[in-house]
């Protein structure tokens, strides 16, 4: 922004000078005992006052009498005027002042009148003034000119018009018109410090916005680019100043434009923030961006715009892509597993029955015995398989999530498990506890595991007890199931929850080992967690966690 | 594969094992009128391009080679004169989507071949009971 006054036309500057010698004229006839130099000053000022075209007062050709009337009016205005108005000899002493220039300078007239600057002003600024007028007398013509004053305030600027007066006998004289614009300068100054700021702001504001991998801009409804980072620019193939006031057009195909297009207005018309994915060929290639857009207006009066964030996501959505393809092959070898391996296995067994039924009789009591060896293998087969395939669905299946009641899914449980064992002896205690939020299906998976657990290893018990409860902390749920069963050693607590693996044989207690992994999956896919505390022949205590999930 | 006698049950089964297991249950309770088709294409040729009129039930496999159940199914309900026969799916899979899409297709019942022979020989003889001598469907 320009701080510097403009120069001014130079007639103004004569018209000015005159106005000033008009003024000096009558100023000098008024002033107290004037030196002689200064009585033959006000009359060569009131003669050069006279012949001033500026002022065309030749043309008119007024009387005497007129022409001093006229000059004391102007006078009036100059001794009252908002500037010094000053006349020095050559020698730099004053010979005329105004009333300005005395409240300038805090002194009466009779303390300046014969006195040159330096009398009342420090050296170096005394200098730097007379030096000023030294030129302008050397020059011979009015100079408009910024000077340090040191005035009864303090120092100040002035902006000050001098110019040379020659008396008749060819004296030479300085006549100077200085107006404080220490206050314009002080805005001046203020204006150059905000502006300052302002870069600075800018600045910051481009150098984040070039620091952000995702890429920033402004686009109007029209498709113009108004704003963009450095990330925008490079994706666009190329620099901010390249890219700024061109339409998206310019840069990608025409129909993936045309799509961009759409979607702006459409949220424009929305009005509010929305998050979308934009398919387009890049200067990367063709990427997929996660834009958010959300319309924006500066002021009332701009053309409606959005300002956009759009990332890079294409690497993500080629892993989401990729973690579809490898669900899907898992689904399709869930599938062949489910078929494939439970067939042969029901050969086995349907032909070693057949066996048994149609020829019993050529078969000893050692021959059915090891066909009953075969059949009980195909059943544990067939239940590993089942089990597995179990597993595997629940690591796939969408979580449907609800309010659920766990006292009653662990209500439901006890009473399954009870009913697989209807003579045991069981002292069952199912306590309060807190309802969750997530899958009920794959929740009563957990508590039908634990309660099945809880029963199995509880068998050799004349009478067992087995309870069950809840806690609610204040960011987690916590369940608990304890059984006074055989237990388990606590250096094997970390097997447990493994697939297939077993602290136990099947001649003791049956199991395929993949109950507790079932447990583990489904706690850990409500974002939980599971421990289990235990010691032989001492019982075995679960504790599942689940945090807080708001509906 | 002989149409000479009403047939009553086709058995649309890949597997010569399952195959095998599954007549000897329905025989054990139905004397005879059991006809085997080895696959889906078998099974199409002898429902819609033979003469004879359709069985009193379908016993149908969903994997198997070249044609799958779950598309002879499609083909079945897709002709009049096979569209009203009753089918039975009889399969190892236990997968949701198969058992969605064979109820979408038409069939009327889905069974679960146990892997036990015991209970596979009662749900077969069952199977055969009830869609041959209890149920009545449109001739």
């Amino acid at each position: 922004m320009a701080t510097h006054p403009k120069p001014r036309p130079f007639g103004a500057a004569y018209a000015a000078a005159g106005l000033g010698l008009a003024a000096v004229a009558y100023l000098a006839a008024r002033q107290p005992p004037l030196p002689r130099a200064g009585r033959a000053l006000a009359t060569a000022a009131a003669a050069a006052a006279l012949l001033f075209p500026v002022l065309d007062l030749r043309r008119r050709r007024r009387g005497a009498e007129e022409l001093a009337a006229s000059g004391a009016t102007l006078a009036e205005v100059l001794e009252n005027v908002r500037a010094a108005v000053f006349i020095k000899d050559a020698g730099g002493r004053l010979l005329v002042v105004n009333r300005e220039y005395e409240k300038i300078f805090g002194r009466a007239r009779a303390g300046l009148l014969g006195r040159t600057n330096a009398d009342f002003m420090s050296p170096e600024a005394a200098r730097a003034l007379m030096e000023h007028d030294a030129e302008v007398l050397r020059r011979g013509e009015p100079v408009e000119l910024e000077e340090r004053v040191e005035t009864a305030d303090g120092p100040r600027t002035f902006l000050a018009l001098k110019f040379p007066v020659r008396g008749p006998a060819g004296t030479a004289f300085l006549g100077g018109v200085a107006t404080d614009i220490s206050a314009l300068k002080d805005r001046e100054a203020r204006l150059a410090e905000l502006n300052q700021e302002l870069a600075a702001a800018r600045t910051l504001l481009q150098t984040v916005l070039d620091a952000v991998p995702a890429s920033v801009y402004l686009i109007g409804l029209d498709g113009t680019l108004l704003f963009l980072n450095q990330e925008c620019a490079r994706t666009l193939g190329g620099t901010p100043e390249s890219v700024r006031g061109r339409p998206i057009g310019d840069f990608f195909s025409a129909r993936d434009a045309a799509a961009v297009l759409a979607t702006n207005r459409a949220i424009h018309e929305g009005g509010r923030r929305v998050e979308v994915e934009e398919p387009v060929v890049s200067a990367d290639g063709p990427r997929v961006y996660l834009s958010c857009k959300t319309p924006i207006s500066l002021r009332p009066a701009d053309p409606p715009t959005l300002c956009g964030v759009s990332t890079d996501i294409t690497a993500r959505k080629e892993s989401e892509r990729k973690l579809a393809d490898a669900n899907r092959e898992l689904e399709a070898f869930t599938y062949s597993v489910s078929h494939d391996l439970r067939a042969p296995l029901r050969a086995i067994d349907g032909f070693a029955r057949l066996l048994v039924q149609e020829h019993a009789a050529g078969l000893d009591e050692e021959g059915r015995r090891m066909l009953a060896r075969v059949s009980a293998n195909v059943e544990r087969m067939g239940a590993l398989i089942d089990d597995l395939l179990a597993f595997s669905r629940l690591g796939r299946q969408e979580l449907r999530e609800s309010a659920v009641d766990m006292g009653a899914l662990a209500r439901r449980a006890a009473a399954d498990a009870a009913a697989g064992e209807p003579d045991r002896r069981v002292r069952l205690r199912v306590g309060a506890m807190p309802a969750a939020r997530g899958d009920a299906a794959m929740l009563s998976v957990v508590w039908t595991n634990l309660f099945s657990n809880a029963y199995k290893y509880t068998r050799p018990r004349a009478e067992a007890v087995i309870e069950a409860g809840g806690d609610e902390g204040p960011d987690a749920l916590s369940y608990w199931i304890r059984d006074d069963g055989v237990g388990f050693d606590p250096r094997f607590a970390g097997k447990l929850f493994a697939v297939f693996q077993r602290l136990h044989g099947a001649d003791e207690f049956e199991g395929t080992g993949v109950g507790l992994a079932l447990v583990r999956r489904v706690v850990e896919r409500h974002g939980g967690s599971v421990e289990a505390e235990g010691a032989p022949g001492r019982g075995a205590e679960f504790r599942f966690r689940l945090p807080r999930r708001r509906p | 594969m002989s149409a000479a006698q009403a047939v009553e049950i086709l058995l649309v089964e890949d597997s010569p094992d399952d195959a095998e297991l599954t007549l000897r249950a329905l025989r054990l309770r139905l004397a005879n009128g059991v006809v085997h088709a080895r696959d889906g294409e078998e099974a199409l040729r002898f429902l819609l391009e033979g003469d004879s009129p359709p069985p009193r039930l379908v016993l149908l496999d969903l994997k198997m080679p070249k044609i799958g159940g779950l598309e002879v199914l499609q083909r079945l309900r897709a002709d009049p004169r096979t569209r009203t026969v009753p089918v039975v799916i009889l399969t190892s899979s236990k997968e949701e989507p198969d058992v969605a899409a064979g109820y979408a297709l038409g069939a009327n019942s889905y069974i679960v071949k146990p892997v036990e022979f015991e209970n596979f020989q009662e749900a077969v003889a069952r199977i055969g009971l009830y869609w041959v001598l209890l149920n009545h469907a449109p001739r």
